[in-house]
């Protein structure tokens, strides 16, 4: 007997010793408190907690039945105890080169079909199960994709991930449901040259792009980035690095909220199409916060494409197109370039929008409908030519509407090539308030408002000199001269 | 009170999940503990083979009926007399502790503390004090 028990009564060594009994035991029991069953198919782990597991029943000797999933016997690999939890409700992959490594929580395990084919992943959950999922992509592979569809929401973290498919598109979301996309870390996506894909990466749900990390993605094929329904960029960094298509293609509607999104693209920087019809801001861009800047160097291609309405409110945006005008054949009829296309009206109440054009009939702004500007900082400039196709033609307006022109408010610097006009509309051209000024080659002069303007002809404009007119004062852009300039300026008190 | 608070630890510790072995029933009802730390389980010509530690029990698939995480090991009960031949002494955490040829050796080899002490046929819970 050692010294802590001497001296001692024998009523006190018994509680002693009880208590010492279950000092030893309390340590194992918190040892040995999270064992968890894992059951590994191939490259698939399903990781059954103990405490959720209760009777796991053989049947005939060939299968084996846990949390509801029945495995087959002759499919498994092990099964192994150890202490890794993995919490409920959570699928995680691991890209390891060649293979990857996909790890199920228990709980979902008789609701998902889960296949890792080389680094190939796809994972499909059933209709019974309608719990949120939310899925943990992370590793490197240069041959490997991630599949998921489903009929409930889910979220996709991206973390310190890099995935090339030399297939198909690297990620696809087909569930059609509130999908949360979660940047951690830095991220890169890359697409097969040829496929059937739409995008690199492409989700048929309504997204929310978070977190704090990058994303950088490639579109070998078709789209970088692509939505079915509606995509909202609450923050992180976005990079389409490259598109031979558009680089955002959403379906419904895209809404800037914040982060960093850069778009380098062949065909349109961001398009947002009106293919929902019934639903929420069907067809609009809307730009809240946040910084973008493309570019989109395709013939005919737009920086920034909205089949409806686009409103800015916030943010600074950088657009910039290089591509010409062309004949598209199908429609007989000459399609449009322009730094930013608004099938609707465009509404301006705040921010920065710095839009460029070069190339031949390509316009700064081009709207379908209104343009009401009431706030922010605009700058709009064209340097093309003249685009012409037998009869037709089309010019480099810098901002261009089939409907009314209003300025409200707001910091305008609008130039247009020799041969466009600064704002041009067969419709109402109004200035209510401001500090504007207009350059063109061809005249541009409003129809009314409450607010007075001056108009200057034949003016030399210069790259990099600062064009001052009654108290309106901008510095030129490097790429802009006008030797024969029309120069519209209006501001309060003028 | 110690009492008191040993049941409170032991209930937490319950409550917490204390699912240390693995039990397997027999298609004749008899059980078969495994402790369950770092366990692994193969399935290979119509047998399951439990290893751990080194160790490798196989059992007939078709002879099993079901498994289950238990707190205890099946079967346990203080270590009589009877017990003898080969006795193989793992920890509570499931560290393989040495193969004795009888009781006596064991009681004398083994230092103050609580084991699992497994024979031919049954598995036993021993205190050496």
């Amino acid at each position: 007997m050692n010294t802590f028990f001497t001296n001692m009564t024998l009523g006190t060594m018994v509680r002693r010793k009880a208590l010492a009994l279950l000092m030893l035991f309390a340590p194992v029991s918190a040892f040995v408190s999270a064992q968890t069953l894992n059951v590994k198919v191939g490259e698939v782990t399903y990781a059954h907690m103990a405490e959720q597991t209760g009777d796991m029943l053989f049947d005939n000797g060939s299968t084996l039945t846990v949390q509801g999933k029945t495995y087959q016997l002759a499919e498994v690999t092990s099964v192994t105890v150890n202490n890794n939890r993995v919490a409920d409700n959570t699928i995680a992959v691991n890209y390891q080169g060649a293979k990857a490594q996909v790890t199920v929580a228990g709980n979902l395990a008789q609701h998902v079909t889960v296949s890792a084919v080389g680094a190939d992943v796809r994972v499909v959950a059933d209709s019974t199960y309608m719990g949120a999922i939310a899925y943990t992509l992370t590793g490197s592979s240069a041959d490997g994709s991630f599949y998921m569809d489903g009929d409930a929401k889910a979220s996709i973290t991206l973390d310190n991930l890099s995935l090339t498919s030399a297939k198909d598109g690297a990620i696809t979301i087909d569930d059609g449901k509130k999908i949360d996309v979660n940047l951690v870390g830095t991220n890169v996506l890359a697409d097969a040259a040829t496929g059937l894909q739409s995008a690199c990466l492409y989700i048929n749900g309504h997204v929310d792009l978070l977190g704090e990390g990058t994303l950088a993605i490639k579109g070998n094929c078709r789209h970088a980035y692509s939505s079915d329904e509606y995509t909202r960029m609450v923050s992180g960094t976005l990079t389409v690095e490259s598109a031979k298509a558009d680089g955002v293609h959403v379906k419904q509607y895209f809404e800037m909220c914040g982060g960093t999104l850069t778009v380098n693209s062949e065909g349109d920087g961001i398009d947002v199409g009106a293919k929902k019809k019934g639903c929420d801001n069907n067809g609009q861009l809307i730009l809240n916060g946040g910084v973008v800047a493309v570019t989109a160097t395709g013939e005919g291609a737009k920086a920034i494409k909205a089949d409806s309405t686009i409103t800015m409110t916030g943010g600074t945006v950088t657009g910039k197109t290089t591509g010409s005008a062309y004949f598209d054949a199908t429609v007989n009829d000459i399609g449009g370039v322009s730094s930013l296309k608004a099938g609707g009206k465009f509404l301006m109440k705040g921010g920065s929008l710095s839009l460029t054009s070069t190339g031949p009939g390509a316009k700064g702004i081009n709207a379908d409908g209104d343009i009401v500007i009431d706030n922010g900082q605009l700058s709009v400039v064209t340097t093309g030519d003249l685009y012409v196709y037998n009869a037709l033609d089309t010019k480099p307006h810098a901002v261009n509407t089939d409907g009314t022109i209003t300025i409200n408010g707001g910091t305008l610097f609008v130039a247009a090539s020799s041969v466009g006009r600064a704002l041009s509309t067969d419709f109402a051209f109004l200035v209510n308030g401001g500090t504007l000024m207009g350059i063109g080659g061809k005249k541009s002069e409003p129809t009314g408002g409450t607010q007075k303007y001056k108009v200057y002809k034949a003016q030399n404009i210069k790259a990099g000199a600062t064009a001052a007119y009654d108290g309106v004062s901008f510095t030129i852009p490097a790429i802009y001269n006008n030797s024969k300039a029309q120069v519209l300026v209006s501001k309060a008190g003028m | 009170m110690l009492l008191a608070a040993g049941c409170l630890m032991a209930l937490a510790a319950h409550a917490d999940g204390a699912y240390s072995y693995l039990t397997f029933t027999h298609n004749n009802l008899a059980e078969q503990s495994f402790s369950a730390a770092d366990l692994t389980i193969t399935f290979e010509n119509g047998q399951a083979v439990v290893a751990q530690n080194g160790n490798k029990t196989t059992l007939a698939l078709d002879d099993l009926q079901k498994m289950r995480f238990t707190a205890e090991p099946a079967g346990v009960e203080e270590v009589v007399a009877e017990a003898n031949g080969p006795l193989t002494v793992v920890s509570l955490s499931g560290q393989r502790v040495g193969t004795f040829k009888d009781k006596a050796t064991m009681e004398r080899s083994l230092k103050k503390g609580l084991y699992v002490v497994k024979t031919a046929g049954k598995t036993y819970k021993y205190e050496a004090r």
